[in-house]
């Protein structure tokens, strides 16, 4: 059964500006952003809009449904949420006690708050924008590009095997659970202890992550030496490293870095002031 | 004993895998699904034992599958892979062939004669504190048909038993095949074998049945067999 996991797990086919953009310049984009983002004060607000404002057309750029893109941020932004969240709660800067029944307090600090919703709006930002150039943007595309930029190639070709030997353990991790439904079966009748005490299921799925291991250890070699055979040295080739940047393409990555600099310089203008 | 009513089940990139497939299979009826590759054969396997659900109905004895029964379909269906790989996931051969009767809640005693005779059954005696990642592919395609064989399912539905094994592995498979009295259902390309055991074939192409009559007809009909691809 062809399940295009590899595929679907980041890219998202379509015909957009954003996807037959050049993936340097997607890179250098992203990286600006990220650097930019991280390095913006705390309580720049209008910056954060204007860097919304950049983050909404890539959006639209990218033709990508808002719910699919929306989802995959959020969905990474959960833990950051949970790590920042408590710091509200800690007795810095201008805060207020609440005890909203006797014997019970807490303190809510201002300070903490506004530092807290700043992270998270920049996180938001920075993950957002990755996640839409990433769906916008073949892996392989990416690691082309990352060499472009001067990333070793013994990394990118880490990535790459990296992510493709992930697919082949969510392959063998599907064919097991397969496995194991098809054979979990109830009998007609009642007075039958349906699927098995907690330790055996335990001893079954430590079993299953060995056999995983084993298994997947064997296919990546087979993949490896498959591609070994078809003259893999460890770099990856692609037409389009070939070709050179256009003046124009550099044009655009001199813009899109005078812009990252000019959001910086604004924002620290703005908390100047 | 089993009947398919206009069964259809589409890929997640669209395209037809099977399409309105209608059959019945009777109690203890042997039945050979061949075809060429992506015909759908091992589409339609899954769909017996509830791994796969499609448009369309699937009925084992009275019970319709579906999500409720499905587990109690499972239990009257044994599925065996293609690949013995995909069907043994356990340390050791007697905890692959004791995880269907553990699961159903079998008593101890129960489970050790029972998976002692599957083994028995499939040539495979005393192998129960071997690795399944050790035995020959010979071995793992004995031990995996002996994992529901254990469960005495109703009916069992193989896909591609004999493929990649030896001469002597084939034969040893093809004999034990014969031997067995549930209902079978067996997707192969090895036609020598489904005229030997099989008194009824199924041929398959693109998502259809194209002849559903007996083995004999089909065989002698070369014109049919090369035109689905059964022909070199």
């Amino acid at each position: 059964m062809p399940v295009d996991l590899e595929q679907r797990a980041s890219y998202e086919r379509r015909d957009s500006i954003l996807h037959g953009c050049d993936a340097r310049i997607k890179i250098a984009l992203l990286f600006v952003y990220l650097v930019t983002t991280a390095l913006l004060p705390i309580g720049a607000w209008v910056v954060y809009l204007l860097m919304g404002g950049i983050l909404l057309i890539a959006a639209v750029l990218s033709e990508l449904p808002a719910s699919f893109l929306l989802k995959r941020a959020l969905l990474l932004e959960v833990p950051i949420l949970l790590v920042l969240l408590p710091q509200i709660f800690l007795k810095s800067g201008s805060y207020v006690e609440i005890s909203p029944w006797q014997g019970f307090a807490f303190s809510l600090s201002f300070t903490r708050l506004e530092r807290v919703v700043s992270l998270l709006v920049r996180s938001w930002l920075s993950l957002q924008f990755a996640v839409i150039i990433t769906a916008a943007t073949r892996f392989e595309d990416l690691l082309i590009g990352l060499r472009a930029c001067g990333l070793p190639h013994l990394l990118t070709a880490i990535l790459g095997l990296m992510w493709r030997y992930l697919f082949v353990l969510v392959s063998e991790v599907q064919r097991l659970q397969q496995a194991r439904q098809a054979r979990s079966s109830v009998l007609a009748g009642p007075n039958w202890r349906l699927g098995g005490s907690l330790p055996w299921r335990a001893q079954v799925t430590g079993g299953m992550a060995g056999a995983l291991m084993l298994r997947s250890l064997d296919r990546s070699q087979r993949i490896y030496q498959a591609m070994q055979a078809r003259g893999y040295d460890g770099e990856i080739r692609a037409e389009a490293v070939a070709s050179a940047l256009t003046p124009a393409q550099r044009l655009q990555i001199v813009a899109i870095l005078l812009a990252g600099v000019g959001m910086l310089m604004l924002a620290n203008l703005m908390a100047a002031q | 004993m089993i009947n398919i009513n206009d069964l259809s089940y589409v890929y997640e990139d669209g395209r037809m895998a099977i399409e309105h497939i209608k059959l019945h299979f009777s109690c203890g009826e042997k039945v050979a699904l061949v075809g060429p590759n992506g015909a759908g054969k091992t589409t339609l396997l899954l769909h017996l034992n509830g791994i796969l659900c499609g448009q369309g109905s699937v009925r084992v004895g009275e019970e319709e599958l579906d999500d409720r029964r499905v587990k109690l379909i499972r239990a009257r269906v044994g599925l065996v892979f293609q690949s013995p790989d995909d069907q043994l996931f356990s340390a050791t051969v007697f905890d692959d062939v004791a995880y269907g009767l553990i699961y159903q809640g079998v008593d101890k005693e129960t489970i050790h004669e029972r998976v002692a005779r599957a083994l028995e059954a499939v040539g495979m005696p005393g192998s129960q504190n071997r690795s399944p990642y050790r035995l020959s592919l010979g071995e793992k395609k004995r031990v995996a048909l002996a994992t529901v064989l254990c469960m005495q399912p109703e009916v069992l539905a193989l896909d591609e038993p004999t493929a990649g094994l030896d001469p002597r592995g084939r034969r040893g498979i093809i004999n034990l095949l014969a031997g067995l009295d549930q209902t079978l259902l067996i997707a192969t390309h090895d036609l020598e074998m489904v005229r030997e055991i099989f008194p009824r074939v199924v041929i398959m192409d693109a998502g259809r049945v194209v002849y559903d009559g007996p083995t004999s007809t089909a065989l002698a009909d070369t014109e049919l067999l090369r035109a689905h691809g059964l022909l070199g």
